[in-house]
């Protein structure tokens, strides 16, 4: 796995485990002085030491995570292999050159919010495992999961193999969810939980047959929601 | 003012305490949150859950809120206050001080026990847990008690019934246009649920500046300048260079087929712009590169708002999206520069802009 510090992350390293996939080595992107951008107030303040806990939970979709939980923490209790880079950057050579050292082929990705693999790291001949929360190639690009709930008030998770281009990689599974709870955060608690539900789910059935995108008329990349649209979307869903 | 909440485990307190400062952090006045749980960790967890390290910790709060409140900091404090002399002592020395106490039963704790803290001191495996051994008394006398024992607490109407019981003066704003966008580009990277009154604030802060430009324009008009038909120029691109302010009035000249023709480019600058957040004077035809590092030639935003108000009524319901989407951010820039505009075109065009979207908005707000 490649992962850094936040929700996301913690989603998935804690709910793999809990489902018996263990990784076999974690690079851990951990720059401290680095403040990322989808940080809680738990990411700033709580050292990876507390031994407080604070469980985020989606009953709709029975999983949840414990926010305060450090993910080195959780490396440390299971005891798995891991590399701790000081660095943000996962394009940066220290990342890169890990990744060349993995023995495996198939890469968990989990870098920090809106980094995007470049070159480099792509041919260093593995797959990366990345989890898009908007159904492909339908909603590409960012910040879909407000976009899908304001067209369709869906959310759709695709799982594919990062390439270059922006989810343009081949599918590996998609899954597509009606969220019934209301006022829940779409950043840090929603966004995580369907895309750790779908990997699991991913997981689950044991194969990888990587489907090459159909290019579809209807195709449309998103950029980064304008507030007044997060609002009309987080308005719309709680049906305020 | 220090709004100390008061509630047990799984009470609602952080969460209630989170949403008050969400709704008060935009406010010119200074707030901040003080979570207690995190306020030991920040201090090394030194302190136990004894009753006597509890009685520690509380007054370490308080002398905190005290402090900040002196030099008007206000203070949003969740805390697990059980002792008496602590909010007594509050109430004395810290001069706007206001006591809000949840008020939830202990089976509805119990259920909602995320934490398993109770379930774990029940069992006997913990000890010291507030409610089971260490008995809660409620505060004497809070200056305002929630009953928040509902299934499901919409909490953001908690924290409001908190901010009007205070009598609190939230004098929010739109924040997206504060400072020069050209020179300092907004990201818009996880911006804030604001609630719903941001609407509202987003369109006062269009009006306002509507207000601003058309006494402006007027001024102009008095001058005797009051025409400001754009022109095509049918060269705004010559073998390898397109001139932005040239094609984008070109556009606006359009019928729908032309425009329609020319889906790439504009898909492409809307992509430039969204990567940027500036418009350049002059891209590469071929791949709509930039050529030039100039972007403050004002008069290119109102046109590229308007060209993709007109693309939006071209395009499919997804499409209309994104669209929507780049026109709402051009104009924050041309809202953030509005002291800027001091051309006839610059001003009558940025009022069509704005003019233009609210209208468009109005289908959905």
């Amino acid at each position: 796995m490649l992962l850094t510090n936040n929700n996301r992350s913690k989603a998935y390293l804690q709910n793999l485990i809990n489902n018996n996939f263990i990784p076999s080595k974690i690079i851990v992107l951990n720059n401290n002085h680095a403040t990322l951008v989808e940080h809680t107030e738990n990411d700033k303040l709580i050292s990876k030491h507390t031994k407080q806990i604070f469980i985020r939970k989606l009953a709709d979709l029975n999983i949840s995570f414990d926010e305060k939980e450090h993910i080195l923490k959780t490396i440390q209790i299971h005891n798995i292999k891991f590399v701790e880079i000081n660095n943000s950057d996962v394009n940066s050579k220290e990342v890169v050159d890990e990744v060349a050292n993995i023995k495996d082929k198939y890469i968990v990705y989990s870098g920090p919010s809106s980094s995007i693999l470049k070159k480099e790291i792509l041919s260093k001949n593995k797959k990366f495992i990345h989890v898009h929360p908007g159904w492909l190639p339908k909603f590409r690009g960012s910040t879909t999961i407000y976009y899908s709930m304001l067209s369709k008030c869906k959310i759709g998770c695709s799982v594919i193999f990062l390439e270059e281009g922006i989810d343009k990689g081949p599918v590996l599974y998609k899954q597509e969810y009606e969220i019934l709870e209301k006022g829940i955060d779409f950043d840090y608690l929603l966004d995580p939980l369907v895309r750790v539900k779908t990997l699991i789910e991913f997981f689950k059935t044991k194969e990888i047959k990587p489907m090459k995108q159909n290019d579809d008329q209807d195709e449309t990349t998103f950029y980064i929601i304008h507030p007044v649209l997060k609002h009309l979307s987080i308005i719309n869903y709680n049906n305020e | 003012m220090v709004i100390w909440i008061i509630g047990m485990s799984a009470s609602g307190k952080t969460t209630i305490g989170k949403k008050i400062y969400e709704r008060l952090k935009y406010s010119k006045e200074k707030w901040i949150f003080l979570d207690g749980d995190v306020f030991r960790n920040i201090l090394g967890e030194d302190l136990g859950h004894t009753l006597e390290d509890r009685k520690k910790n509380a007054y370490r709060i308080s002398r905190l809120c005290e402090y900040l409140n002196l030099q008007n900091i206000n203070v949003i404090a969740s805390v697990l206050s059980i002792f008496h002399d602590n909010q007594k002592y509050n109430k004395e020395n810290i001069p706007d001080y206001k006591e809000i106490f949840l008020d939830v039963k202990f089976d509805k704790l119990l259920r909602r026990d995320n934490k398993k803290l109770y379930k774990k001191a029940l069992d006997g495996e913990i000890k010291n847990v507030v409610g089971v051994d260490i008995k809660f008394i409620p505060p004497f006398s809070p200056d305002l008690i929630i009953d928040n024992n509902f299934e499901n607490p919409d909490y953001q109407k908690i924290a409001q019934k908190i901010i009007d019981n205070l009598n609190i003066k939230i004098d929010n704003s739109y924040i997206y246009t504060e400072k020069n966008l050209l020179n300092f580009p907004n990201t818009y990277q996880y911006s804030k649920y604001q609630g719903k009154d941001f609407f509202e604030l987003y369109k006062k802060n269009r009006k306002t500046n509507l207000d601003f430009l058309k006494i402006r324009l007027e001024k102009l008009n008095n001058k005797g300048n009051n025409n400001f038909k754009l022109n095509n120029n049918n060269n705004y691109n010559n073998d390898k260079e397109l001139n932005l302010k040239e094609y984008l009035i070109y556009l606006y000249n359009s019928n729908n087929n032309e425009l329609k023709n020319q889906k790439k480019t504009i898909e492409i600058l809307i992509k430039r712009f969204e990567v940027s957040k500036k418009l350049f004077t002059i891209y590469d035809l071929k791949n709509i590169k930039k050529l030039s590092s100039k972007f403050d030639e004002l008069i290119i935003y109102p046109l590229f708002s308007l060209v993709l108000q007109k693309y939006y009524s071209n395009v499919s319901n997804q499409q209309k999206l994104v669209i929507l989407n780049t026109i709402l951010k051009v104009n924050d820039i041309i809202s953030s520069i509005a002291s800027d505009l001091i051309f006839g075109e610059e001003v009558y065009y940025s009022i069509e802009a704005i003019n233009g979207e609210l209208k468009i908005m109005g289908e959905y707000i």
